[in-house]
Formats: structure tokens, sequence, C-alpha cells
């Protein structure tokens, strides 16, 4: 496969995104299949090359994003793994691989409505850490990142088990503790054994808190927070953290299916 | 991570005396960092603890040492297990960007029952605890550095400068921001500059005209502070992190670290050509050269 370098966007330019993104929404609305209309917007270099080379690659695109979703978060993530953490987390880079690479894929992958969608999900708006896990592409990436399991035969069972539902992932990657490997496979395999094994009796991703504005994933992410409040999280084995959310989240279903006969 | 003045259920030790639980034992985390350009390293990394019933328990296998390396910008984080001997620990420098927190926290390695110390405090005296598997035992919430990477040095220094147009201006403006020094053009100005800059030729001519008055006058202004008493070098780093690119290209360049007593007493005018290529003697050359070929003809032709 054809090497290419890898960009970032000019400083200047993502300035010029910011300051404009209501244009910016307007032209993402209606131009999908290239974004040469930038050169509008900014007339000056769009993109500034970095040294880092990666597989030129295509991403799959079909009306119904979720039949690509899955192929082409591993696509992504399997071209770009290589690549240093800081670049990768980098707004300015994501901003260039958005417009160029997984312009069309982006698009399907989120309708924009409006330049608030432009700015939380094509740019890092709401904080860095937020950007990473909002941005339409990066956070494909990070979904197989902090999922992979290099042991597991099937690798990427847990990707599937995420993508199939981002709520299972999305309150976890939002804490301190979600880079740390063991915790986030630990937790994850405890999710999906359980909602595997209620398959049939309930529906676990249904289970909501707080008239429907926590779900229980949410509240998993939080019982791994308490965890760690006296203990070091990082130590914990994945049995450990495996153990442990299973107990926390069975008891929470159960409860839920009690409540259900009442 | 950071534990900060947070309660446990039975006493902890910590750095921070004033939150310790223990009267006399003292817990520190010791290291001497450094960054090589591909690493961040911490050599000679060990716990320090004055405590021999810690320290028994530590040798016995039960308390265990986690240093912990943690970048919220890369969302990195990791755990190096220390002990009471010196050892280095690497962590690729490319995992890293901005604010890094590094702290260090001994913990259980398994359960510990009939946990006391004739050390505790006062309100803990007498009393015996049970420990759990992973509770920590104590705290050095440790420090927080700024790391700044790039794969180029000559490009790096180059690279802290931002130069945009503005329509506010009417001479050319230097402003230290966080990441970037910024130099601001008049629209016309900025139009000739944008459209020769990309020109290798002009670099030094631009890094003359530009960027080496824009570090000079940036690099005064720490100087008079710091000779002021106002704030040290410290202080510059972590509110300008494109400060420590000059500091990576000054120990590049003579080979030895930038410090404060350094600083203080170098011509910050010299310093900035020398970090920027000797832009200034560079740039009079490529102007010459520029000029001979114009006039008797030369690579343009060719």
């Amino acid at each position: 496969m054809n090497k290419i370098n890898i960009s970032f966007i000019t400083d200047d330019a993502l300035e010029t995104l910011y300051k404009n993104s209501d244009e910016v929404a307007e032209y993402l609305m209606k131009e999908k299949n290239n974004s040469n209309w930038l050169k509008l917007i900014y007339k000056g270099e769009l993109f500034e090359e970095k040294k880092y080379k990666i597989d030129n690659i295509s991403l799959l695109t079909d009306d119904n994003y979720d039949n690509v979703d899955f192929q082409n978060s591993i696509m992504i993530y399997e071209t770009l793994k290589d690549l240093p953490r800081y670049i990768l987390t980098d707004e300015r880079f994501w901003c260039w691989f958005n417009f160029t690479i997984g312009y069309k894929a982006a698009l399907q992958a989120m309708k924009i409505n409006s330049k608030t969608t432009f700015e939380d999900h094509w740019l890092f708006k709401q904080s860095k850490r937020r950007g990473i896990f909002f941005n339409v592409l990066a956070r494909c990436y990070f979904r197989v990142a902090f999922t992979i399991d290099e042991d597991n035969e099937d690798k990427y069972c847990l990707t599937r088990f995420v993508i199939e539902n981002p709520e299972r992932f999305r309150h976890m990657s939002w804490k301190q503790y979600a880079p740390e490997r063991e915790v986030m496979l630990g937790a994850l395999y405890a999710e999906r054994d359980l909602v595997e094994k209620y398959n049939g009796i309930c529906d676990v991703d249904k289970i909501k808190y707080d008239g429907g504005r926590r779900t229980i994933y949410s509240e998993v992410a939080k019982k791994l927070s308490l965890y760690g409040s006296v203990r070091l999280v990082d130590a914990a084995s994945r049995e450990e953290i495996y153990n442990y959310v299973y107990e926390k989240m069975e008891e929470m279903i159960k409860e839920n299916l009690n409540k259900g006969q009442k | 991570m950071q534990i900060g003045n947070k309660l446990f259920p039975y006493p902890t030790i910590n750095n921070n005396i004033l939150r310790s639980c223990f009267r006399d034992t003292i817990y520190e985390f010791k290291y001497e960092d450094k960054n090589d350009g591909q690493n961040y390293i911490l050599e000679n990394a060990y716990v320090d603890i004055n405590n021999e019933y810690i320290k028994k328990l530590m040798n016995d296998g039960y308390i265990g040492a986690g240093l912990i390396i943690e970048c919220p910008t890369t969302i990195f984080r990791k755990m190096f297990e220390i002990t009471l001997e010196p050892q280095t620990i690497k962590i690729n420098i490319g995992n890293l960007r901005d604010k890094v927190v590094i702290s260090c926290y001994l913990y259980a390695k398994r359960n510990i029952t009939n946990y006391k110390d004739d050390d505790f405090l006062e309100d803990y005296l007498g009393y015996s605890f049970e420990i759990e598997k992973n509770d920590i035992i104590a705290i050095d919430d440790g420090f927080t550095t700024i790391i700044d990477y790039d794969e180029s040095l000559d490009k790096k220094v180059a690279s802290i400068f931002q130069v945009i147009r503005s329509n506010q201006v009417e001479t050319m403006t230097i402003e230290m921001k966080t990441r970037k020094i910024v130099i601001s053009l008049p629209e016309e100005e900025f139009v000739y500059y944008d459209t020769l800059r990309k020109n290798d030729n002009f670099q030094n001519i631009f890094f003359t005209m530009l960027a080496i008055p824009a570090l000079t006058y940036c690099l005064k202004e720490f100087q008079d502070n710091i000779l002021s008493e106002q704030y040290n070098l410290d202080v510059v780093e972590m509110n300008y992190t494109w400060f420590i690119s000059v500091k990576n290209a000054y120990k590049n360049q003579y080979g030895i670290e930038l410090t404060e007593d350094i600083f203080k007493n170098l011509n910050v005018s010299i310093l900035a050509q020398k970090l920027l290529n000797n832009g200034i003697l560079n740039g009079i050359k490529d102007l010459f050269n520029i000029s001979m070929r114009k006039q008797y003809g030369g690579e343009e032709n060719e």
C-alpha cells in the first residue's frame, strides 16, 4: 500500500475554522465528497506535513454507517497505531485526518446539523480529553486502542462490544483510570459477560437510573472510581477488577429485576 | 494521580507531614529526572522511608511501591514498581506532552492483618487495622513537570513562533503566549511575508527580521524579571512552555543545562542568534547570494 506523510492543520487555519464554524458547518452539510472548499475559508497553508508516514487507506462508506463502523475503526487503529501518542491526541492531527482521508466517512458517521456538531465532533471545543472521545474519527481510534486485547484469540471482541453500544465504554473513557489497560479490560469483560448472561432475561443496556439520565454503565464507572478512592487501582489485576465490577454490576441487574417483579 | 487531602479509614503516611497520620515517619520518593530527547528518564528512583515496620513489610512482600506517571494531554498513565533500591525508569517521550504528573504510593500487595505501629498519631495509637490488598499505605503526590517534544531541534526553535495577520497593528508586535511567541504583522506586510516564507533562501532573513528580535525581547523580559526577583526560571518554564524548547536547544548547542545562574548572566541577544541558526550573519550571507544571483544570473537560470 502507498505510504503518505501525516500532516497537522496549521495553527492559523485551525483558528480560522473556530472563528468561522457556522460557515464551515454549512459547507460540511452540502459538500459530501471532498474538502476542497476549505481553501475558500482559509487562503494560507492549510496543512503542515510531518515526518511520520502511514498507509494511504480508503475508509469504507455506507449510508447506514453502522454497517462499516467496526471495520473502519479497526482500519483507523491499525493504520495509526505506531504514531506517537502525542500526535494521536492532537486536535491538529485529527483535523487533517477528518478533512482528508476520513472526510466522506466522517460525514456519514455523524450528520452535521449545526456549527455545534462541527465544533464538538470535528474540533476539540469541549476540552482536550472530551475532544478526543467526541471527535468523530479520533474516538474510533481510541475505542479500539483502549479495548484491544492482544492475548485473546479474538482480539477485537471488546471493541465489537463497545461499538455495538458505545455507552458501555463512554463513561469509563472519561475517567482518570481509563488508560490503565488491566482496569479497562477487566471492567469491559465483566460488562460483556453479564450482558451475555442476562441475554433473554433482561436488557442490561436499558437499565436506567435517575429518571433515565444515568445508565447502568455510568454507575459502573462511578463504582470503579469508588474502588480507587482508597486503593491504588493501577496495582489491581485484571481479575480483581473483573470480579469487583462483575459483583457490583450483577447486584444492580438483580435489583432491577426484583424491582420489575414487584 | 493526586490524593491531596483525601481522608482514609486507617492511618496513612504522607510526604506532606501536615497530612500524615504518623509522627516521625518520613516518606519520600527520590529521583533525578532527565530528558534526553528520546526518553523521559527518572534516574535513581527509589523510596526513602525511615520506618522499620514499613520497611520490613516491604521486604517481606506485603507492601509495594507504585510510581505513577500520568499525562492528561496524551491520556497516558502507567505504573512502575519501584523499591528501596535505586533504579532507572524510562518512558518514550512520544507518549508525553505538556503537563506530566509523577507520584508515588506505597500500597498493600496482600491483605495485612493487625496493621499497627508505635509511630501512629495519638488518635490511632494502640489500635490495629485490617488493610486490604491494593489499599494505599503512604502518599507522595510528587511533582508536575512539563514535557515538550519535537523530533527536529532546528525546526523546533523556529516553531515556537506564530506569525499572524492583524489589521489591528501598524508595526510588528510581539506577544508572549503560553505555547508560542506571537508576532503580528499588518495585512500588507503579512501577505509579503506569507508569499516568501516557504522559500528556504529567505529563512535566515526572516529569522533576522522577525524571530531573533522577538526571542531577544522575550528572553530580556524574563532575564529582567529574574534579576529583580519577580519570578524564577521554573516559573518561566511552567508559564511559557515554548521556553522548554529554548532550554533543550541550549543544551544541545552548549552541552550543558541552561540554569538560572547561567541565564541571569548571559547576553540574550547573542543567545537568540545562536539558537536561531546564527540567523543574522547567515541572513546577511543569504541576502548577498540572492543579490549576486540576481545581478549575474545563477540558479534561477539553470
